[in-house]
């Protein structure tokens, strides 16, 4: 850890030089820094579940996001809310279905809790109110039914296509 | 709770069901250059979206995919939240059937909109004990006769920690009939209850609610009232709850028989937020005292008219000898007034001290924007709010001037009329603006010059639109102002709203030659040429000092990018080199940042 600086490997072998803050906000690296006493001498952290790219994708969005205000505090009341992703956040999340998928992993990994919100409410959003064959395309998901469980769960459904 | 539900996944199920779901997901192809499919991700993180989900989206669109799913859905016990708003009843008999009943034990939240949904869904189904995770009911529109009933059944539920209800108060006594039912829930932490009714300044809801001999006290912490209470009908609440943290109430009216409040205890409160209308300030104060000492925020929004809220001194004392933890208070006084407004200097120059700058707790003052209102001025405390004119906290902190803004609003004009500056002379004499934010749509161009000639602290400058500033039409002495203005003034951040004609924002450049940041709305192609053209042009002569320029945008930036690019080398073939020089563009949340060395 150099002045107000730390590094973060990729498991591809990249480092990244990340301000401290910045990178506090993961709670995993938080934890590192500060509970399991990495100092000054443990010059790298290795991140051995993110991709250089996936890792890139990170440090911008904790880099936008390192003024914004800590969660309010009745903040597990609060609904979960579809709507409310800020406009620079659906212009970062505009990339393709790996990509978002492999932020959600990351953002699980870090436990950066900011991140990993506006990312599944990101996939939420392309889910609602889609019938299963549009979610079946969207996601390209393989149909590995036999027919004659397909005919049976078709039977047991037949209320929701009706409605 | 996100962090206890990803931590400990699956609580319920049994270690067969859960090595199922762990390996149904398909071989972690990550580290090849396959991309990653949704299908790939695991239960718990699956489980973090269908959070954003209803429980019949959930259903509808995953039940028949494939068997991961199919077993996800079916075997997990995943938690399931259900609205129901305005279906038909044919829909709603079918939900009740095929998600509510089914699942019971895993439903996590109930929400129903509209009288008639909720009749349909009690129609079709009860609470009962069977609803185990049930922790959030949310009734809205609901009539006091058949929220009395429900809440008998709600009695049950084990754990019910937030209950939200909206209801018509059809009945007189059944407002305190339907505080006793909640406060008997056994675990609530939440509550938020509203009344659908309008206030006509004499009548507030009549809850009489002593405390019975062993009665329970209620669980709630969080309490948000909707409702139009006088103090003693909050203090007679509030004997429930001695366990609460957060409190929000609108709206307290005034309480001629204060003293026969019940004693209040109320260690845990640490946040109050509350709006009263009528209330005097000694009065609020009276009731505040026994309940305010551990609090850590203060929100109040006051209507009436009491001249001792504008005392920044008697604020000071309050919070001093009361208040010893406060981090944050907001305040927010609306004052009807006829006449000019009458500042006694000394006043205003409290809510500037010390006190308050250490707190970094400011002051600011606008006129409403409801011609037909009673309330014409609004003064307000308010914390540090990052702005586009107070970029940096520490930037403040370090400054010996106390930020002080001024809001105009289209009310001055339908007001004052061209008089406006004349009415408020001995406001603008006493109090030392800095930020001026001038919301009319047209205000005429003597009185905008007018203005900023009055106050002439301005450090920044927010207009809604450009005044259609006619040079050659200005009067004799209104162009000699204009010229004092143009030496004197300290305006160094314009944010305009809509652009105008470049005449107009040519004037209002040369007007504020000391600008360093402007800032404008996109509106057309055609008119950021213009803007780009008159700062090119007026970057070498007068605004010498003028090196950012912010174009709001929240959509099509890039296109916006390309053409800002463009309209300068356009600018630098024709006209100068120089211009922008060494220019960098950066795109922000809702701005797109041009910057240039000067």
């Amino acid at each position: 850890m150099a002045g107000n600086k730390i590094k973060l490997q990729s498991n591809d072998g990249d480092t990244f030089d990340v301000d401290v803050e910045i990178a506090k906000q993961s709670a995993t690296i938080k934890t590192m820094l500060e509970d399991l006493g990495m100092s000054e001498e443990d010059d790298v952290i290795p991140l051995p579940n993110v991709n250089s790219a996936i890792l890139k994708k990170v440090i911008q969005w904790a880099t936008h996001h390192k003024d914004d205000p800590p969660p309010p505090e009745d903040d597990e009341n609060r609904e979960k809310n579809l709507s409310d992703i800020s406009s620079w956040d659906q212009d970062f999340l505009k990339v393709d279905q790996g990509t978002l998928f492999e932020l959600i992993l990351a953002a699980n990994y870090l436990d950066i809790k900011g991140l990993l919100d506006v990312t599944c409410k990101t996939v939420a959003n392309m889910i609602k109110g889609r019938t299963p064959e549009e979610i079946r395309r969207q996601f390209n998901i393989k149909n590995d039914f036999t027919p004659q469980e397909e005919e049976q769960i078709k039977k047991e459904n037949e209320w929701c296509e009706e409605k | 709770m996100n962090e206890l539900k990803r931590s400990l996944d699956f609580p319920q199920l049994n270690s067969t069901e859960r090595k199922k779901l762990r390996i149904e997901p398909v071989a972690d192809t990550r580290h090849n250059s396959v991309a990653l499919r949704f299908e790939q991700l695991p239960n718990e993180l699956l489980m973090e979206i269908f959070e954003y989900l209803d429980a019949y989206d959930i259903h509808r669109g995953f039940s028949n995919l494939n068997l991961r799913f199919q077993n996800l859905l079916v075997s997990s016990s995943f938690p399931l939240k259900t609205v129901f708003a305005e279906q038909s009843l044919s829909t709603m008999e079918y939900r009740c059937r095929h998600v509510i009943a089914p699942n019971t034990r895993r439903l996590l939240s109930i929400h129903l909109y509209g009288k008639r949904t909720i009749r349909g869904f009690f129609d079709q189904y009860n609470f009962d004990s069977s609803l185990t995770r049930l922790e959030s009911v949310l009734l809205k529109d609901v009539s006091s006769h058949k929220l009395l009933m429900i809440l008998s059944y709600i009695h049950s539920l084990p754990r019910l920690f937030s209950l939200t209800i909206q209801f018509n108060n059809d009945s007189e006594d059944a407002v305190s009939d339907i505080f006793r039912l909640v406060f008997r829930l056994p675990v609530l932490k939440h509550f938020q209850i509203s009344i659908m009714h309008y206030y006509d300044g004499d009548d507030s809801d009549n809850i009489v609610m002593p405390m019975l001999i062993n009665e329970k006290f209620s669980t709630i912490e969080r309490l948000n009232l909707d409702l139009i209470l006088n103090a003693n009908g909050l203090a007679s609440i509030l004997q429930h709850t001695p366990q609460l943290q957060y409190l929000k109430c609108e709206t307290l009216v005034e309480s001629e028989v204060i003293d026969t409040s019940p004693i209040l205890n109320l260690p845990n409160l640490i946040h109050v937020s509350l709006s009263t209308i009528d209330v005097s300030f000694d009065a609020l104060k009276k009731f505040l005292i026994p309940v305010c000492r551990p609090l850590q925020y203060l929100a109040l929004t006051i209507s009436g008219y009491d001249v001792n809220y504008r005392n920044g001194n008697r604020w000071q004392r309050f919070i001093e000898n009361h208040m010893p933890h406060l981090r944050t208070f907001h305040l927010k006084y609306s004052e009807y007034q006829t006449e000019d407004i009458l500042f006694d200097q000394e006043e205003i120059h409290q809510f500037t001290s010390t006190f308050w700058r250490e707190r970094q707790w400011f002051f600011s003052f606008e006129e409403k924007d409801y011609p037909y209102s009673n309330e014409q001025y609004v003064f307000s405390v308010h914390p540090f709010r990052k702005t586009w004119y107070n970029p940096s906290k520490s930037e403040l902190i370090n400054n010996q001037t106390h930020p002080i803004s001024l809001t105009v609003t289209q009310n001055a004009l339908y007001t004052f009329g061209t008089s406006y500056v004349e009415c408020m002379e001995t406001c603008f004499r006493t109090v030392p603006f800095t930020h001026l934010n001038i919301k009319c749509d047209k205000i005429p161009s003597g009185l905008f010059i007018d203005l900023i000639h009055s106050l002439p602290n301005l450090t920044s400058l927010e207009v809604a639109a450009v005044p259609n500033i006619k040079a050659d039409s200005l009067s004799f002495e209104e162009s000699e102002t204009a010229l004092l203005i143009a030496i004197k003034n300290k305006i160094m951040k314009i944010k305009i709203g809509k652009n105008g004609a470049v005449k107009d924002i040519d004037f209002i450049l040369n007007l504020c030659p000391r600008v360093k940041y402007l800032e404008a709305q996109y509106t057309t192609d055609e008119e950021l040429e213009h803007l780009l053209g008159v700062i090119s042009m007026n970057n070498r002569i007068c605004t010498v000092h003028l090196d950012c320029l912010a174009v709001c945008a929240s959509t099509a930036k890039e296109k916006i990018i390309n053409k800002i690019h463009g309209i300068i080398e356009f600018e630098r073939l024709f006209n100068s080199e120089d211009a922008f020089r060494d220019y960098v563009i950066q795109s922000t949340d809702e701005r797109i940042l041009l910057k240039w060395n000067l």
